[in-house]
C-alpha cells in the first residue's frame, strides 16, 4: 500500500507535457501552499530546502504540525533527549519567519501523550519512568509557544500536547484559547494550570465542535462545566482526568453527539471520596462512555437518540449501604433505555445482582447488542433479567466470561436450576437472539445450566461460541464441546464452538 | 421535439487548449465550479442553444482525466462522501500518473474549480512526499539544487531538526 503512494519518478521522455526543469516549484505558490500545509511541518521545511523556489513558500503555509516524535523524554533512551535543543530551534525558527497571515491548524507534540505518560510506565506511582524525564521547557518559553497561534486568522484545529517537568503555579494555560471565536477543533493534552483561564468571566468558542481534554484539573470551580455549557454547537466531548478533589459532574449540551468520560482521582490507590452529584442533560446524544467511581447522586436526562453506551462504575459507594449504589446505578442506566448497543463494565454485575432486579430495569425497546463485561459475581440474575427486558436483542456477549474463575462455585449458595425453572422464556429469544458469544469460558456447571438454558429456549440462534483459556478451564476442550454439542436446542441450524485461547 | 418550454441545457461543448471539442452532459459538468457557472449563466439568460466553453489553460489530455474524475463522481453524486468504492476508486485513478501528469492535473482541478479533485491531488503529492529524504525528493520531483553551498549551510542549520 505504502509502495502505491509513492509516485512514479519523472521521466523525460513524456514528451506531451512541456518538460520542466523544475516541477513541483513550477506549481504555483498557492497550490505548492495547499500540499506543504497538508504535511508535518518537519516534512514541509525539508521539502522547502531544496531550492531556493520553494524556500520562501514554508513561512507561507497555513497549517503547522509540529511533534517531536521519534524523540520519547524517557531516560532509556538519554541519547534522544540530546536531540531536544534542535527541536526548540527548530519550533523557534518556524514560528519567528511566519509570514502567512492565517493559520487554520496548530498542533504542538512535546513529549509523550497522557494515556501513554499515566497507563504505560511512565506513571511515576507506578515505578516507571521518573518524572525527570520530561522535556525541559520554561514556562515564558511553553507561553510563547502556545499564544502563537492565537494571534492569526481563521484558527480553526488547535491541539496541544505538552507535559512539564514540574508543573507549577507559573505554568499557566493562556485563557485566550477559550475566547476564539474561530476554533471548531480544540484537543489539550497538559499538565499546565487551568487557574487564568478559569478566571475569565466569559468563555466563548461559539464554533466549537471537538473538544479532548487530557488534564490535571485541581480546582472543583466548575471552569470545565461552564466551558462545555459555552459551547452552542458542540458534538464530541472527550474528558480524560485526573482530580485532586471532584465534587460533581455537570455535562449540559443540546448538540452534543458524543460524550466520553473517564475520571481518575490522584489519590486512586487510596479509596478516592464518592462524587456528590452527576447532571447530564445531553438530550441529543448518540454515544456516551461513562467510565467513574459511582456517585451520590445522578441526573440524567433521557437520551432518545442514543446508539451505544458503555458504563464502567470503577467502585460502588464508599461508607453507604448497597441498597443505596444500587439505587444510584439505577438511576444511571434508566435514562439509557433507547440504547442500541450497551456495554456494561466494572461493579455492574455486582450492583444489579440482585433478585428483584428485574422489576428495576427498564425495558431495551431497541437494544440490539449487550456486553456484560468484567465480572466479579455471576451473571446469571442479571443476565435473565436483561434478557427479559431487551425484547429485540440479537447478540449477547460476555467479553469476561459468562461465570467468574476467580471464585469458586460453592461460594454461591442459591442454586441456579430453581430460578431458571421458574422464569418464563425471555421474548428476544424467540424471534431475535442470534449470537452468543462468551469469551474466557470455565465449564463449570454453573456456567453449562446457564447456557443449557439459552440454548433450549433461543429459537433462532445462530451461532455460540466460547473462548477457553487453558490454565483456568475445568473440562477439556473436546469434553466441553461434546457436552455442550449433547445439549438440547431450540434452533437446529445453531452452529457451537469452542475455541482455545492461551495467554 | 417541442422543448420550447424548458431553457435547462442537457449537455454543454468544453474547448481544450489545443482546440479539440469534447461534449458533456449536464450533471458531469457541474463537477466543476468554472463551468456549473457558465451553465447556470446561460440558462439565466433563457438560451436554448448549446453552449462552447473555452478552456486556454487545460489541454485535451490532462481534460480527459479531469472529465474522467467528473463522470465518476457524477454517478457518486447522489451518494454520501464517504463511499469506500468512490474512495478507492480515487486512489486507483490517481496512482496511475507521473509526477508532471499529477502536477498538470491539480493546475486544471484549481482552475475549473473541481474542489474535491484538488483536495485529492494535493493530499496525494502530500503524502508521496511524506518521509522522504530531500535526496529521494529531489530525485523522483527532479528538482535542481540552486542554492550555493553557504546558502546550503545555512539552511541545513536552520532546519537541523526536520533533518534528523
Amino acid at each position: 500500500m505504502d509502495s502505491d503512494k509513492r509516485l512514479k519518478p519523472c521521466i523525460a521522455n513524456n514528451r506531451n507535457d512541456r518538460i520542466q526543469d523544475d516541477r513541483f516549484s513550477n506549481l504555483p505558490d498557492e497550490l505548492l501552499i495547499r500540499i506543504l500545509s497538508l504535511l508535518p511541518t518537519k516534512d514541509a521545511a525539508a521539502a522547502c530546502t531544496l531550492s531556493n523556489g520553494l524556500r520562501h513558500v514554508l513561512p507561507k503555509i497555513t497549517a503547522l504540525d509540529i511533534d517531536t516524535s521519534p524523540i520519547s523524554f524517557c531516560l532509556k533512551c538519554p541519547d534522544r533527549i540530546e536531540q531536544f535543543p534542535f527541536f526548540v530551534t527548530f519550533v523557534d525558527t518556524v514560528l519567528q519567519a511566519h509570514q502567512s497571515q492565517y493559520l487554520t491548524k496548530f498542533r504542538l507534540k512535546v513529549g509523550v501523550d497522557f494515556r501513554e505518560r499515566h497507563y504505560q510506565g511512565c506513571n511515576p506511582r507506578r515505578g516507571g519512568c521518573p518524572r525527570s524525564c520530561y522535556p525541559e521547557l520554561t514556562p515564558i518559553q511553553i507561553n510563547k509557544w502556545i499564544t502563537f497561534p492565537l494571534t492569526y486568522v481563521g484558527l480553526r484545529e488547535l491541539e496541544l500536547c505538552i507535559p512539564v517537568k514540574e508543573p507549577g503555579d507559573s505554568h499557566q494555560l493562556p485563557s485566550e484559547i477559550f475566547t476564539c471565536e474561530t476554533l471548531e477543533v480544540l484537543k489539550l493534552d497538559v499538565d499546565l494550570r487551568f487557574d487564568q483561564a478559569s478566571t475569565l468571566p466569559s468563555l466563548s468558542l461559539p464554533n466549537l465542535k471537538v473538544l479532548e481534554l487530557f488534564a490535571y484539573l485541581n480546582s472543583d470551580d466548575g471552569f470545565l462545566w461552564r466551558l462545555i455549557s459555552s459551547c452552542p454547537i458542540l458534538e464530541d466531548l472527550t474528558v480524560i482526568a485526573h482530580w485532586n478533589r471532584l465534587q460533581y459532574i455537570n455535562v449540559s449540551s443540546p448538540s452534543l453527539r458524543r460524550l466520553h468520560i473517564n475520571m481518575c482521582r490522584d489519590d486512586d490507590c487510596d479509596d478516592p471520596p464518592n462524587t456528590d452529584l452527576v447532571l447530564i442533560n445531553t438530550p441529543n446524544l448518540e454515544h456516551i462512555s461513562y467510565l467513574d467511581v459511582l456517585a451520590l447522586g445522578y441526573s440524567i436526562s433521557n437520551m432518545e437518540f442514543l446508539i451505544t453506551a458503555k458504563i464502567h462504575p470503577k467502585r460502588v459507594l464508599k461508607n453507604e449501604s448497597h441498597e443505596v449504589s444500587r439505587q444510584q446505578f439505577l438511576k444511571l442506566i434508566r435514562p439509557l433505555s433507547h440504547v442500541q448497543h450497551l456495554v456494561l463494565r466494572g461493579s455492574s454485575s455486582m450492583l444489579l445482582g440482585f433478585v428483584e432486579v428485574m422489576d428495576h430495569l427498564p425495558v431495551f425497546q431497541n437494544l440490539k447488542h449487550l456486553e456484560l463485561d468484567y465480572t466479579l459475581n455471576y451473571w446469571d440474575k442479571v443476565l435473565l433479567a436483561f434478557l427479559k427486558c431487551s425484547p429485540v436483542l440479537e447478540t449477547l456477549a460476555f467479553p469476561q466470561g459468562l461465570v467468574s474463575f476467580a471464585v469458586p462455585e460453592s461460594y454461591y449458595c442459591e442454586p441456579l436450576d430453581c430460578e431458571i425453572s421458574q422464569t418464563t422464556i425471555p421474548p428476544c429469544c424467540r424471534n431475535y437472539l442470534k449470537r452468543i458469544i462468551v469469551e474466557l469460558c470455565v465449564g463449570n456447571k454453573r456456567e453449562i445450566d446457564l447456557v443449557q438454558f439459552l440454548l433450549r429456549h433461543a429459537l433462532v440462534l445462530e451461532k455460540l461460541i466460547m473462548f477457553r483459556i487453558q490454565q483456568f478451564a475445568v473440562v477439556d476442550r473436546v469434553v466441553l464441546e461434546n457436552i455442550l454439542q449433547n445439549l438440547p436446542r431450540a434452533s437446529i441450524t445453531c452452529s457451537i464452538e469452542v475455541q482455545d485461547l492461551t495467554f | 421535439m417541442a422543448s420550447s418550454s424548458s431553457s435547462s441545457l442537457s449537455r454543454v461543448v468544453v474547448k481544450s487548449s489545443d482546440n479539440n471539442l469534447f461534449v458533456v452532459n449536464k450533471k458531469v459538468a457541474s463537477q466543476s465550479q468554472l463551468l456549473k457557472q457558465c451553465i447556470d449563466n446561460m440558462e439565466e439568460k433563457g438560451t436554448n442553444d448549446v453552449i462552447l466553453i473555452p478552456l486556454s489553460n487545460v489541454t485535451s489530455n490532462i481534460l480527459t482525466l479531469v472529465l474522467e474524475y467528473c463522470e465518476k463522481h457524477a454517478d457518486f453524486a447522489d451518494d454520501d462522501n464517504n463511499n469506500q468504492e468512490l474512495k478507492q476508486w480515487d486512489h486507483e485513478f490517481l496512482k496511475k500518473f507521473d509526477y508532471a501528469t499529477l502536477n498538470s492535473l491539480t493546475m486544471a482541478a484549481d482552475y475549473m474549480v473541481t474542489k474535491s479533485l484538488l483536495n485529492l491531488c494535493c493530499q496525494f503529492i502530500a503524502d508521496s512526499i511524506k518521509d522522504l529524504t530531500v535526496q529521494q525528493i529531489r530525485q523522483i520531483f527532479d528538482i535542481k539544487n540552486d542554492f550555493t553551498p553557504q546558502e546550503e549551510a545555512d539552511i541545513k542549520n536552520e532546519n537541523a531538526w526536520a533533518f534528523r
